[in-house]
């Protein structure tokens, strides 16, 4: 928080601010673009945005994590895993504080969608969500260790996820080339939280494929643990 | 990566029942430490200790260590820059896994080889002195006794409650040997005697570094001062290139 304060000199109110500026800029802007409806278009991009904010946020994160690990090597009672526990803890207030911005603007320009919104299932969506981004944390901190030139490609690949990913359009404009978003594990993961806002229910494929990442993920952390371990321990010299 | 590098850190066992087991016992221990990054070049491995393992340079910083340090025992380590004083403490202490052999540690270590790691600049002293009780996972006193503890010592006045950002070198040190030296251990571990801020806080500073090292059960002090070794210690060992060269009283 105090480092967040440092940098933005918002502190805790900063991505509250940062989502309600974006929504309403860039929601009325591409809503006119599209030439969608702006009651249908605002709240969609309400709910999609500050979900995609906080993955792209914990990724980054998780990308440069094993050089915050290092730093508590000199601490070894403290588990390394303590940085992902924080970015995990970080995700889910973050994105509660940009869902509350999102929330206000839904009121302003459509409050129905706010009375049909199921918000148990929307809370358990972004439960499950920061579950599948923690089981994916140790792969994503060791890619990007091990090959860290892929550091320098972080930005462009999130925004090619970005792009691929209904936020900035709605899923039944690429009717004919369906399977990019059937293919994309962003769409389902988002859909935790969109679903429930915005149609009332959780899908059961979003539900699936959701669970499906979360074995998946811890399973392939289980596998490299003992490499990132060593990537922790010795760094780049060079 | 080679398989040489997949050996745990020091086994750290605790005191009860083990009091006449050494405080560390190292047998043919050898640490490797690949160099991520850099390019072979040519020259490079005309350095004993530097050789290929794949692709891959790798540094021997310690090579074939048995060493016993019994109980009571105040042991000195010296050696030039890179004969591997900190790698055989940061060995001991857990920070680092050796390659091969056996490292067992028996009782509480406290390591005082970087004081200032896990400070956070953009937090105040206080939150600092927090943040430190729960990364030494100290027992033995309450968050609130620690931080009133490294409050008193450090002697900060109003700066103990704004970011450490806003400190000066001298009032830095001052904070991070507070927080580093309350909690006496059962081995203590020392790179380099600590020397911090002005000539006041420097007497006060020495006298609770004699009390802790007399609490303790195992001293080892690295450094280059072969008189501040002889003063402290009762028995050196001399490090050469990796390798242990001299071990005498």
């Amino acid at each position: 928080m105090a480092e967040l304060r440092r940098s933005s000199g918002l502190g805790l109110i900063a991505p509250f601010v940062s989502v309600l500026a974006h929504v309403i800029v860039l929601g009325s802007v591409m809503a006119l673009v599209f030439g969608e409806q702006i009651d249908v278009f605002l709240p969609f991009f309400a709910i999609s945005f500050p979900v995609w904010q906080s993955f792209s946020n914990f990724v980054t994160e998780a990308a440069y994590a094993n050089d915050r690990t290092h730093r508590y090597l000199d601490f070894p009672r403290v588990s390394g895993s303590i940085v992902h526990l924080v970015a995990g803890l970080s995700f889910v207030i973050a994105l509660l504080l940009r869902a509350a911005a999102a929330l206000l603007v839904i009121a302003a320009i459509n409050p129905s969608v706010l009375a049909r919104a199921d918000y148990p299932g929307a809370v358990a969506g972004i439960l499950l969500l920061g579950a599948a981004l923690m089981a994916w944390a140790v792969p994503i901190a060791y890619l990007f260790d091990r090959f860290r030139l892929l550091r320098s490609f972080l930005g462009q690949m999130l925004l090619a996820v970005y792009i691929i990913t209904p936020v900035l359009w709605q899923p039944d404009r690429l009717k004919s080339h369906r399977w990019i978003i059937d293919w994309n594990p962003m769409f389902y993961l988002m859909e935790l939280v969109r679903g429930p806002m915005l149609e009332g229910r959780t899908a059961w494929p979003s539900l699936a494929v959701s669970l499906l990442l979360v074995v998946v993920g811890i399973l392939t952390s289980w596998l490299l643990f003992s490499a990132n371990r060593r990537l922790v321990i010795y760094r780049w010299m060079a | 990566m080679a398989p040489v590098f997949r050996q745990p850190a020091a086994r750290h066992l605790p005191v009860d029942g083990l009091a006449k087991a050494p405080a560390v016992r190292i047998v043919n221990a050898t640490v490797e430490i690949p160099l991520r990054g850099v390019a072979y070049v040519r020259g490079a491995t005309q350095d004993s200790r530097i050789h290929r393992s794949g692709r891959q340079l790798v540094l021997r910083a310690l090579s074939g260590i048995s060493l016993e340090i019994g109980r009571g025992e105040r042991v000195g380590i010296l050696g030039a820059n890179g004969s591997g004083k900190t790698t055989l403490l940061r060995l001991i202490a857990g920070m680092l896994p050796a390659s091969s052999g056996e490292v067992v540690v028996t009782g509480t270590v406290s390591a005082l080889i970087t004081i200032g790691a896990g400070t956070v600049p953009a937090l105040s002293g206080r939150r600092n002195a927090e943040l430190r009780h729960a990364l030494l996972a100290v027992r033995r006193l309450s968050v609130e006794d620690y931080v009133a503890d490294v409050e008193a010592f450090a002697e900060l006045g109003a700066f103990f409650d704004l970011p450490i950002g806003t400190y000066s070198p001298g009032m830095l040190s001052r904070l991070q040997f507070a927080m580093s030296t309350i909690e006496h251990a059962d081995i203590l571990i020392m790179d380099e005697w600590l020397g911090v801020a002005d000539r006041a806080f420097q007497e006060k500073a020495h006298h609770r570094l004699m009390s802790l090292i007399e609490r303790s059960e195992g001293f080892l002090l690295a450094s280059h001062d072969d008189h501040l070794l002889r003063t402290m210690t009762g028995r050196v060992i001399t490090l050469t290139r990796g390798r242990i060269l001299g071990d005498a009283p």
